[in-house]
């Protein structure tokens, strides 16, 4: 049953690829002005696709006047407790939802269901005041506490998931006397593996990308994220906007998660079709 | 015997502590004080709707409404059709098909902030833009896009779909595979055309896909932000044509530029929030009544004859 390639199968193509391309090409130039060396605070005339001379004066610039290097730690940082209690609160949430029997159950899977129908940004300035009542205003914690803990999509991507798992697995950890932390921990969180990495991609993208709530927990520009350092340097925070370093500064940002992208491409693409198949 | 049981239950209940604890500290509580607070001066004294009637006869509330509303609906108008278009090209092609994929989600990786810094120079208003300047080859005058009130919106709107189309068309596409072969099979026997098995088979089968492309695509529009804030941090401009709804409500809350009134933000947050499940429950509605009305009545007579 193979089909040849016919006028429609061409069309496909063009059409892809002009698809592809109008995506491609402004990366190509991000990266290609960011290796451009021009002396002026705005993008030379007339506009180049290509630099005219290579140099890393741009970067050099973006090193030594933003601390980069700083905002990168802390988002690093932010991202990894992030994804850890993400993991752990909504593959423990999960199990507990799909596996146990207990009265209320149904109850409490609509309680948990309520964190996706109001959205978090309704409720910025109570959730804020609550963050600053426990301490945590200037404190990565505060940044990632509210998130983790009313992650419903994540906790019903897991209970989804635990739903195709085996019950007689949970019956058998129950004769064999385990508590049900350990069945948990012992016998089901080493099945979860493809959600948890589903978890993890969707996550650290997120983590990334947040600007809001980062930007009202931070306001020491000793603890900001990347995205925080960014946007006010390209508000002028630090007097005039040199366009060589924003575009350096703008590279700098993605590359750690252009890495992530590289090597997990394939599982990025898997995850996220998931998002929309388990609805 | 009865101790035990209510161990049992207590030890489930321990296990689920930190989402019940967040859902009250974090949700439930925090809705209704910002729902309390729309409704108190700022001495915390109940002034019941003023804070609204305020609010929607303030004229810059009401074009960031209309902004919001006007956005939201060229993003997900175009962003959709389009990405679910893409992806039935993608599902009909046997070759590249995750080169493709891997292109169209490129933009993922950059944030709303990079990409709006990326597309504030692509879309410099003079000739220095290489955007502008590459249609002068085309004999176009150059445009303002950003930089104008009658385009900002639009540019805007533009540049976040090139960001988010991608994942769209992944979305669609990984519905597409839940599609029966055996359906186009039958519909070939029957010597249905193209088109035909694209309305009456493709659609109605990704339906679901739909029904959660359009939700989570206008909820995000409505909450337009980052992309805003990332161009003109909080004034909107040019000429307020960037106002939302979130950034009225960032305003009146955590300015630091500006007079704040978090009776108002309240308020505000409050309208958005029923903006919002409005929004939701049309998109739920007019998506499921397509499917029990149109689609199966066709499939139906079809079948009947």
């Amino acid at each position: 049953m193979k089909k040849k390639l016919g006028v429609s199968g061409v069309i496909y193509y063009v059409v892809l690829s002009i698809m592809a391309l109008i995506i491609i090409l402004p990366f190509v130039w991000l990266v290609s002005t960011s290796f451009d060396y021009f002396k002026s605070y705005t993008l030379p005339y007339p506009p180049r696709m290509f630099p005219k001379e290579f140099s890393t004066f741009n970067y050099k610039m973006a090193l030594t006047n933003v601390p980069i290097v700083r905002y990168l730690t802390n988002t690093i940082v932010i991202a990894v407790v992030d994804v850890i209690l993400n993991v752990f609160i909504a593959t423990l949430t999960g199990f507990c939802i799909s596996k146990g029997k207990f009265p209320g159950k149904n109850l409490i899977m609509i309680f948990i269901l309520s964190n996706m129908m109001v959205p978090f940004e309704t409720k910025l300035m109570p959730v804020y005041q609550i963050v600053k009542g426990l301490g945590l205003s200037n404190n990565f914690m505060g940044v990632v506490l509210p998130g983790v803990m009313t992650n419903a999509m994540f906790m019903f991507f897991v209970k989804k998931f635990c739903d195709d798992l085996p019950n007689d697995l949970y019956e058998a950890g129950v004769i064999d006397g385990a508590s049900k932390f350990r069945i948990y921990a012992q016998l089901f969180l080493p099945l979860m593996q493809p959600i948890v990495a589903t978890i993890i991609v969707l996550d650290v993208v997120n983590v990334w990308n947040d600007l809001l709530w980062p930007m009202i927990v931070l306001n020491k520009s000793d603890n900001y994220t990347i995205q925080i350092g960014l946007a006010l340097y390209n508000a002028g925070a630090n007097g005039q906007v040199h366009a060589g370093i924003a575009v350096a500064l703008s590279i700098l940002s993605v590359i750690p998660l252009a890495i992530v992208f590289i090597f997990m491409q394939k599982y990025i693409v898997q995850s996220i079709a998931f998002s929309g198949l388990k609805q | 015997m009865k101790f035990t049981k209510a161990r049992k239950i207590l030890s489930w209940y321990l296990l689920l502590a930190i989402p019940l604890v967040g859902t009250i500290v974090f949700n439930i509580y925090p809705l209704l004080r910002t729902m309390g607070t729309s409704l108190e001066n700022i001495k915390g004294t109940f002034i019941g709707f003023t804070n609204y009637k305020i609010l929607f006869s303030n004229a810059e509330f009401r074009k960031d409404v209309i902004n919001t509303l006007y956005m939201a609906l060229l993003g997900v108008g175009f962003n959709v059709p389009i990405a679910f278009v893409i992806a039935n090209m993608l599902n009909n092609i046997r070759k590249g098909k995750n080169i493709y994929k891997v292109v169209f989600l490129l933009p993922m990786i950059m944030s709303m902030v990079t990409v709006a810094t990326l597309f504030k120079y692509l879309l410099m208003p003079n000739e220095s833009g290489i955007v502008n300047y590459l249609l002068g080859y085309l004999g176009i005058s150059p445009k303002l896009w950003l930089n104008d009130a009658s385009s900002a919106r639009e540019s805007l709107v533009a540049m976040a779909i090139w960001k988010g189309i991608g994942y769209n068309i992944i979305l669609f596409f990984a519905g597409l595979q839940g599609v029966s072969k055996e359906l186009y099979e039958a519909a070939d026997i029957d010597g249905a055309n193209e088109w035909n098995k694209w309305i009456y088979i493709t659609i109605p089968c990704v339906k679901n896909t739909f029904v959660f492309v359009l939700i989570t695509s206008s909820i995000a529009a409505l909450k337009r932000f980052t992309e805003v804030y990332a161009i003109s941090g909080e004034t909107g401009n040019p000429a307020g044509a960037l106002g939302t709804i979130m950034l009225f409500i960032y305003k009146n809350s955590f300015s630091t530029l500006n007079y704040k009134d978090e009776g108002q933000a309240a308020a505000a947050s409050v309208t958005l929030f029923l903006i919002i499940l409005v929004v939701t429950l049309i998109n739920y509605i007019v998506t499921n009544d397509k499917d029990d009305g149109y689609g199966k009545k066709k499939f139906g007579r079809r079948h009947n004859k």
